[in-house]
């Protein structure tokens, strides 16, 4: 039997940071990001053929976000990061069989993360991550070196890497 | 991954690489599976980053918190300086002390009386103070207290709110909303009409009720919206878990995520959650002249002609220029059933109508995001010649693509979004509108 609308719903939303990220991934817009996991939700829904599985709706997702993307890039005249067709991919099929956390767990723990960091790094991902600055944009609003900037947002995310999967380990242990 | 490999990845994302550079990246992510879940990671964050800026801000309460700080600090100073002085003197400083404690607690109590501050704001709305104030601009940095009142009052208003705790609310047209109070560690709101977003801020440490006319709904941290109408209540819950309560038979019920409760006033069955229904792409105005309407007075069918609303005049003061006129149908979507409307970028709104004046005519809806927050409204409007001569029913099909957002940082365009209302409406002007039936077609 196939899925039906709730349930395409259902996994599609449990999928929709990772699905995000995909797109993200191309279109480096999380706003663009946002847009197109939208886009292939509307599609699973509407579309004519069915899912007979969880896996066989999230391949054809990961499948889809990424054409979305690739078409949004030509749309917007933007130029692309140059990953190969191959390589996303190679990408996809590795992030489609790790099972993702649930948006909210990791939205929140991710929020208790950034509540420890300096208010100068949470505007350093502000600008980068939400007004979609490029790091050299970054560092003119922020009056820092590029450098700077890019060794500051690296050290950034590995800090709330291990800050989130802290917490998330945290979590499931005591639930 | 090698040592600054990190940087190097960012660069390339940023399109600052060399050719070889992304040849030698692309050839890293194909080799490291550790390269490919550092991408991962980093892309999730990206997302969820950008995700959590747009529904949270953590400034508010640590400016507030600041403010008291200060203001504790300065006390000492002010003893220190009399201390050593005469007898006198010293009687001063000690009641100079006492009118600085009773200075800082009533500036305690000020800062503790402050639920909420306005983030946005747009429309008609309005700001009926706890002290009788009363204020159409209610605009960006308003702070609230308990016992005041906002108003959104035309189909195009909305206002974002933070509660003190960091959590955002949006509150849609047409809506009504008072600050209880803020006792206890929670917050108690009261809304009489309208639709409200929440998504919760850092830590969402507080206890949020919030009374409509039919249910009480209580959450700590949790993602939901609620319509409520004097009759009528519909709560959803997109993240997290929350709950309500009936007060007519005590029932209570919790809600999970992807749940929602409706409660009419009347009914009788137990108060149960339900999961939220797969969205239709279709809806129509109901035959019923009142289940659907927000504003409008309706009339019944008269000579062959089909019964319908005529719009309601609505004054829109603007601070320092002349208050805006407007005359409005509006109604809200989901109807019966309570099932959400999601648009497709297919999608037609279809307005049958009548104007007795040539004017222009504005349509309008609001949206939200599929088991999410709020994302803005969306207009276009019809120029009189398109919808032909004075006093003749006309029809206008309305592809979504012709619709501009007007909020474009929630949302750039309707397709897969959730319809919550829609609206017709002219400007200064009564043009005699009158809205026979509305439609959307898949």
């Amino acid at each position: 039997m196939s899925l039906d609308e709730a349930e395409i719903l259902q996994v599609l939303m449990k999928w929709r940071t990772r699905l995000s990220a995909a797109a993200w991934t191309v279109v480096r817009d999380a706003h663009a990001a946002e847009d197109i996991f939208q886009n292939a939700a509307l599609k699973a829904m509407t579309r004519e053929v069915s899912f007979e599985t969880p896996s066989a709706l999230i391949s054809w997702a990961f499948i889809t976000v990424r054409h979305e993307s690739i078409d949004w890039l030509r749309r917007h005249r933007r130029e692309s990061v140059g990953l190969g067709e191959g390589v996303l991919e190679m990408l996809e099929r590795e992030w489609s069989m790790s099972r993702p956390y649930s948006s909210g767990a990791k939205t929140e723990a991710l929020r208790d993360c950034l509540s420890e960091a300096s208010p100068t790094a949470r505007e350093l991902l502000r600008l980068r991550y939400f007004e979609g600055c490029s790091c050299e944009e970054v560092a003119e609003r922020m009056g820092i070196g590029i450098t700077a900037v890019y060794k500051r947002v690296s050290r950034l995310h590995g800090m709330l890497k291990d800050c989130i999967e802290g917490k998330l380990r945290r979590v499931a242990e005591t639930s | 991954m090698k040592p600054g490999a990190e940087e190097w990845m960012l660069r390339c994302l940023d399109g600052k690489a060399t050719v070889q550079e992304r040849e030698a990246w692309e050839a890293l992510l194909r080799d490291d599976p550790e390269a490919r879940a550092y991408l991962r990671e980093l892309a999730e964050q990206a997302v969820l980053l950008a995700d959590l800026e747009r529904t949270t801000s953590e400034n508010f309460s640590r400016a507030d918190l600041g403010v008291l700080s200060s203001s504790s600090t300065a006390q000492p100073r002010h003893k220190a300086r009399w201390a050593p002085w005469a007898r006198g003197a010293v009687a001063a400083a000690a009641l100079l002390a006492l009118l600085a404690v009773a200075l800082s607690w009533l500036r305690t109590t000020e800062a503790r009386s402050k639920l909420a501050r306005v983030t946005h704001a747009t429309g008609s709305r309005q700001f009926l103070g706890s002290r009788g104030e009363l204020d159409y601009g209610l605009n960006p940095g308003v702070k609230l207290r308990a016992g005041d009142t906002i108003e959104t009052r035309s189909c195009d208003a909305w206002v974002e709110l933070e509660l003190r705790d960091g959590t955002k609310m949006t509150i849609g047209g047409h809506s009504s909303l008072r600050l209880l109070d803020g006792l206890d560690g929670g917050l108690r709101l009261k809304m009489t009409r309208g639709n409200l977003w929440v998504s919760p801020g850092k830590a969402a440490s507080e206890n949020l009720v919030i009374q409509t006319p039919t249910l009480a709904v209580q959450s700590r941290a949790a993602q939901f919206d609620v319509q409520a109408s004097g009759i009528e209540t519909l709560v959803r819950v997109n993240e997290g878990v929350g709950s309500v309560a009936r007060g007519w038979d005590g029932g209570v019920a919790k809600l999970g995520a992807g749940q929602q409760i409706h409660n009419a006033l009347g009914r009788k069955d137990p108060l149960q959650a339900s999961p939220q229904p797969a969205p239709v792409h279709r809806w129509e105005t109901p035959s019923d002249r009142n289940s659907a309407v927000i504003l409008g007075r309706w009339f019944p069918g008269e000579a062959g002609e089909a019964m319908g609303w005529d719009a309601e005049p609505l004054l829109w003061p603007v601070p320092d220029r002349e208050p805006v006129l407007l005359f409005a149908v509006s109604f809200v979507v989901p109807g019966a059933g309570k099932v959400p409307l999601q648009l497709r970028a297919g999608s037609k709104l279809v307005f049958e109508g009548r104007t007795d004046r040539k004017e222009r005519v504005r349509f309008g809806f609001s949206t939200q995001k599929m088991r999410g927050v709020y994302a803005g409204k969306f207009e276009t409007d019809v120029q009189p010649e398109e919808l032909g001569a004075e006093g003749a029913v006309w029809r206008v099909e309305l592809p979504l693509e012709r619709f501009r957002p007007l909020q474009p940082q929630l949302s750039s365009k309707p397709d897969g979004l959730e319809m919550t209302d829609l609206y017709a409406l002219t400007i200064r002007e009564n043009a005699g509108l009158a809205i026979f039936r509305a439609e959307v077609l898949p």
